[in-house]
């Protein structure tokens, strides 16, 4: 066996490639068949059988990668994990070499296993979920493209070729989201992601080239040292912060780690360019789950781990920026999510509220907590999709929670994971939400308490919202008019698996049943860091931020029941005590009207004083030109008279006259 | 200064590259002049023939003037002899295809190609 997982191993290159081929195959292959059905009737059975086939076997295929990978990182020395780093060139230009590669360290494992764990459950759910659409083949040909971008971004050796597989998750979350693009929502909402994401992802194209004008003469340097390592390699990073820290005055770092950080902004759907997250509800509920919240928008956490070393060069700027954008987040998103009807929308920015505690975590310098984090809501947020998605199914394309309720007696499988999922989340009784939260609370006392506090009312906020969900659509009696279908088995195992991780990951890698700690892996690549985990924080506080956050978690789950469940007070009574914050939460904070009023108002305004001045004064000056050239030219014409004599006559008279000239010009 | 060694290589006639440049000059200005002043198409282009060989006589003069071992000057002469019989004959043949088409060949008659 050791031969083989040494080939695993030493050819991760393979993992971005099998959805590659997969995804070429059925595109090539729908179009193929497309062209040769000659009466226009498309005979999909061919696509319908091999596109899940094929998708589920490259993932798989990953996914053994990815388990072998974690075998050799258990069998690393805790505080040492020697990274496996290979390139090859990608692209040259004078001494300017970029490459592109796989890097196999602790985080890329996390991600690895995560991807193509979830990535694999997810696909075979969908084939439960979207069996009778007719883009079934395209679907899966977009999931496996979507895997090959996913992969490359989590493989990426330097952050070039990180940047390239960035944009090209984009254009998978793009197409996905606007699946069913006959829906006008559904397109307007892929656009909307997309140009939402251009503005985060110009300031990181423009933090990368600002990094690599300061340090390409250093880089150089460097690469020559370690031919093995490519520019802007992730593994120099900890060396370059500290040329950086160095050589370049502290806001110049700090510019540019915010720029690098705009990146993860839009992609993790950080205040205030969030608002394409919950939009992008209108795509399939399979790539809600995978994409818009396993793993896609955690992407931008791992990239903040990834260059970590330049965010924490900069603990003036770039870190209390983070940590207040992601504490803003949160927040806003947990704030949101309470006023929200629509269940999805309700998962949305409870994704949304979680991403800000992941991002504050990396803030606050907790980098192993929110990994961590990171690591456990993919495994329950992916669940509580599913298990909307469950429901929408059975309720025939319900999505409102107004017309659900009882459906725990139809649905036992989904209303036992969803509300494991929702225990999780909310970091109750040591589910594996419990462990990743505290630990990013047990940092935010220890670094700032005025965090701590708003963070730990945002947990309690989190369990109210969630519970909310859960009583309003499982529990009491049925309010629709659909007729509810019975759940799809294909559809629930995915959904049991998925609760197994949920529950027991977090516990298994806390540190405490004797197995290592998650953190003792990802710490390595931080020297310089201060470490924070629970053994470096003392067991005693780590115990009392627990118990505190159960507490208030257990208040939210009374609220909820009080309200949504046992209906003591009616939430009536609660819209109007509350009504500015009621009306602020049920309009989303008014962000997709501020940014209507900013477009409408000034870059539409803009545009049109733009338009007239395009019109009016450069086009005027253009076409004035071009007129004084035509009179003159008809003017010009008179001369042309047709008769040979003038012409020979002018150009005879017109030669002495040049020579004339001449002679009284230079000689003269 | 070039008068000066003009006077010098004067030939066995007494005859030096100035009277022959005088000649080729007073040939061009008629050929011109002509060109300028006629009516009748083939008339025009006689005395566009006139101009050309005007032109041969130059080089032939200043070839032997300025360097008499080389013959450059009379090839070129060669040259255009030849071409300008070709210019006339297509000359020519555009004057026949226009008196067949118009029944005219005076040159003021065809202002067609004015702008």
């Amino acid at each position: 066996m050791n031969w083989f997982s040494d080939f695993l191993l030493n050819n991760l290159w393979l993992v971005p490639l099998y959805p590659l081929l997969a995804f070429l195959t059925i595109v090539v292959g729908r179009a193929v068949q497309v062209s040769c059905s000659k009466t226009g009737e498309k005979k999909a059975w061919l696509p319908q059988l091999f596109a899940p086939i094929l998708t589920m076997t490259a993932t798989s295929l990953g996914l053994v990668h990815a388990i072998s990978a974690i075998q050799w990182l258990f069998a690393q020395p805790h505080e040492g994990v020697v990274a496996i780093e290979r390139n090859w060139t990608w692209l040259s230009a004078g001494n300017l070499e970029l490459k592109i590669g796989t890097l196999l360290d602790a985080n890329s494992v996390l991600m690895l296993t995560v991807v193509t764990f979830v990535s694999l459950l997810i696909q075979y759910y969908t084939h439960g979920y979207m069996r009778h659409d007719k883009g079934y083949a395209k679907f899966f040909g977009y999931l496996a493209l979507f895997n090959f971008s996913m992969l490359g971004l989590v493989l990426a050796t330097n952050l070039p070729q990180m940047y390239m597989f960035w944009e090209l998750v984009g254009v998978s979350s793009y197409l996905l989201i606007g699946f069913w693009f006959h829906k006008p929502a559904a397109a307007a909402a892929s656009i909307k992601a997309f140009l939402v994401n251009r503005v985060g992802d110009f300031g990181f194209l423009l933090g990368v080239l600002f990094l690599l004008f300061f340090s390409l003469n250093w880089w150089q340097g460097y690469v020559g040292l370690h031919p093995e390592q490519a520019l802007l390699s992730f593994q120099g990073f900890e060396s370059l912060a500290g040329f950086l820290s160095q050589s370049l005055p502290a806001w110049l770092v700090g510019t540019i780690a915010i720029l690098i950080f705009a990146g993860p902004m839009a992609k993790s759907a950080q205040f205030p360019l969030h608002t394409w997250l919950p939009d992008a509800m209108e795509g399939p509920t399979p790539i809600s789950a995978l994409i818009h919240a396993a793993t896609m928008v955690a992407a931008g956490v791992y990239l903040i781990a990834r260059v970590f070393p330049i965010m924490s060069i900069s603990p003036e700027m770039a870190m209390p920026y983070m940590m207040w954008t992601g504490v803003i987040t949160a927040v806003v998103g947990a704030i949101i999510a309470v006023s929200q009807t629509d269940i999805k929308k309700a998962l949305a920015y409870s994704t949304m509220s979680q991403l800000g505690f992941m991002v504050a975590a990396m803030g606050l310098g907790a980098y192993t907590a929110g990994l961590f984090h990171l690591f456990t809501h993919a495994f329950f947020k992916a669940m509580l999709f599913l298990c909307s998605g469950s429901v929408i199914h059975a309720c025939e394309d319900e999505q409102d929670m107004r017309q659900m309720g009882g459906l725990f007696k139809k649905l036992p499988v989904t209303g036992v994971t969803y509300l494991i999922g929702t225990i999780a989340i909310s970091g109750l009784f040591w589910t594996s939400g419990f462990w990743s939260k505290d630990e990013i609370l047990a940092t935010a006392l220890h670094e700032n308490t005025l965090v701590y506090a708003i963070l730990t009312a945002t947990a309690g906020l989190t369990a109210f919202y969630m519970f909310r969900t859960f009583f309003m659509t499982f529990l009491g009696d049925y309010r629709g008019k659909a007729h509810v279908h019975h759940e799809d088995a294909v559809m629930t195992l995915p959904l049991q698996i998925l609760a197994i991780p949920s529950i027991l990951i977090g516990l298994v890698l806390s540190g405490f049943v004797g197995l290592p700690a998650f953190g003792d892996y990802i710490t390595y690549s931080l020297q310089n860091a201060p470490e924070h985990h629970p053994h470096t924080l003392g067991e005693a506080m780590f115990n009392q931020v627990g118990n505190i956050s159960q507490l208030v978690a257990l208040v939210g789950v009374g609220l909820s029941s009080v309200f949504y469940y046992f209906k003591i007070l009616k939430t009536d009574g609660l819209k109007k005590a509350l009504a500015p914050l009621y009306h602020l939460s049920h309009n989303k904070f008014y962000m997709d009207d501020i940014y209507d009023g900013i477009v409408e108002g000034i870059v539409l305004l803009q545009s049109q004083l733009n338009a007239g001045f395009d019109k009016y004064v450069i086009d005027g000056f253009v076409n004035l030109v071009g007129t004084l050239t035509l009179l003159l030219g008809k003017w010009v014409t008179r001369l042309n008279s047709g008769r040979l004599q003038t012409y020979v006559a002018t150009i005879g008279f017109g030669v002495v006259g040049v020579w004339l000239l001449y002679q009284w010009m230079f000689k003269g | 200064m070039m008068s000066a060694e003009v006077a010098e290589v004067a030939t066995v006639a007494g005859l030096t590259v100035h009277h022959y440049l005088g000649v080729a000059t007073i040939l061009f200005g008629l050929g011109f002049a002509g060109v300028v002043s006629s009516r009748h198409l083939i008339r025009t282009l006689m005395c566009v023939e006139l101009m050309l060989n005007a032109v041969n006589v130059v080089f032939v003069a200043i070839n032997n003037h300025v360097n008499p071992s080389d013959l450059s000057g009379q090839v070129f002469a060669i040259f255009i002899l030849t071409i300008s019989a070709a210019e006339a004959a297509v000359g020519l043949a555009i004057v026949l295809a226009l008196f067949k088409n118009t029944a005219s060949v005076d040159v003021e008659e065809f202002t067609r190609l004015k702008g």
